[in-house]
């Protein structure tokens, strides 16, 4: 399977850095996420991610680092680790991290209401 | 000619603010970055605050980008018409939004700023997710995630305001006022 590498790009719309590695399961999104076509951009990676749990079926360590990102594009993070709980709960090893600048009180609450009110760990990290 | 509400006037009338930022006109994407960029560079100094400002700012720019009921044609391409202020007086900034609606979204919009004002921010934030876990990305009048209001109250952590008036049988003009605290 081949790594997931999108640059990301800010100009008039926002694409947030992927970098998906197929043989570690090293995973990150990073950056500032406002898409034009917002379901567009996410649905490969969602693809990856599925197809990865069910093919590669290894390890997963997944980190959010997003400094800005629209309602639009939370909606594709909430589907993206609802993938990882699933597959967390089918007995894969999945690690979820979610960084967010100190200051930034409004992604740490968002972080912290995917943990608790989908119950699944996910390690939030002020920097 | 319909008689056209005029947001300015309106919006000197009610307000003794002072404007940081002003526009009306096609809502682009071209015109949302650079309004964008603006708040940021205007806000540098108080950035937590100014953050927060953006953040709401994308999120309103964002609903008369998709609803709008007033739009223009430039170059071929379709844009909705709306206004943005940004205003600021000693404790707080504003953002006031101005755009034209059918008049059947009147009821849907105050429920919905009733229900966000009443609600605590615990409340919000549960709203908010189940509300993001059942939206679907591809119904009529629902191309985000359909939170935005409920976002834009809990990054300001204040009320939202909102006002109608009518234009005509169909149309009203549509304006929503959201402070954030400066210096945060």
């Amino acid at each position: 399977m081949e790594n997931l590498i999108i640059e990301g790009v800010k100009s008039t719309y926002f694409t947030p850095q992927v970098t998906f590695n197929a043989s570690t399961g090293e995973c990150s999104i990073a950056g500032e996420s406002y898409l034009e076509d917002t379901w567009d951009f996410y649905k490969p990676i969602l693809a990856w991610l599925k197809q990865y749990t069910e093919e590669v079926k290894g390890p997963i360590n997944f980190t959010f680092d997003l400094t800005y990102y629209n309602t639009s594009s939370s909606k594709c993070f909430l589907d993206i680790v609802k993938l990882l709980k699933d597959y967390k709960e089918s007995g894969g090893n999945v690690t979820i991290n979610w960084k967010h600048p100190e200051d930034d009180e409004d992604i740490r609450e968002e972080a912290e209401d995917y943990k608790n009110f989908l119950g699944i760990d996910i390690n939030i990290i002020a920097y | 000619m319909s008689k056209k509400f005029s947001f300015f006037h309106h919006y000197v009338n009610m307000s003794d603010d002072e404007v940081l930022i002003s526009y009306k006109g096609p809502m682009s994407d071209v015109i949302i970055h650079e309004i964008s960029k603006e708040i940021q560079s205007r806000l540098a100094e108080d950035p937590k605050s100014g953050k927060k400002v953006y953040a709401i700012f994308m999120e309103l720019a964002q609903n008369i980008f998709f609803y709008s009921s007033e739009s223009t044609i430039l170059g071929g391409k379709t844009y909705r018409i709306g206004s943005i202020v940004l205003s600021q007086d000693e404790e707080n900034y504003t953002l006031t939004t101005g755009n034209i609606v059918d008049k059947k979204w009147i009821p849907i919009l105050w429920d919905r700023c009733e229900m966000i004002n009443n609600a605590d921010r615990e409340t919000l934030r549960k709203m908010k997710f189940e509300q993001r876990d059942q939206g679907t990305m591809s119904t009529e009048n629902s191309k985000g995630a359909g939170i935005g209001l409920i976002q834009v109250a809990l990054t300001s952590a204040q009320p939202i305001s909102i006002e109608f008036r009518d234009i005509d049988e169909e149309k009203s003009f549509f304006a929503l006022s959201v402070s954030v605290k400066k210096n945060l």
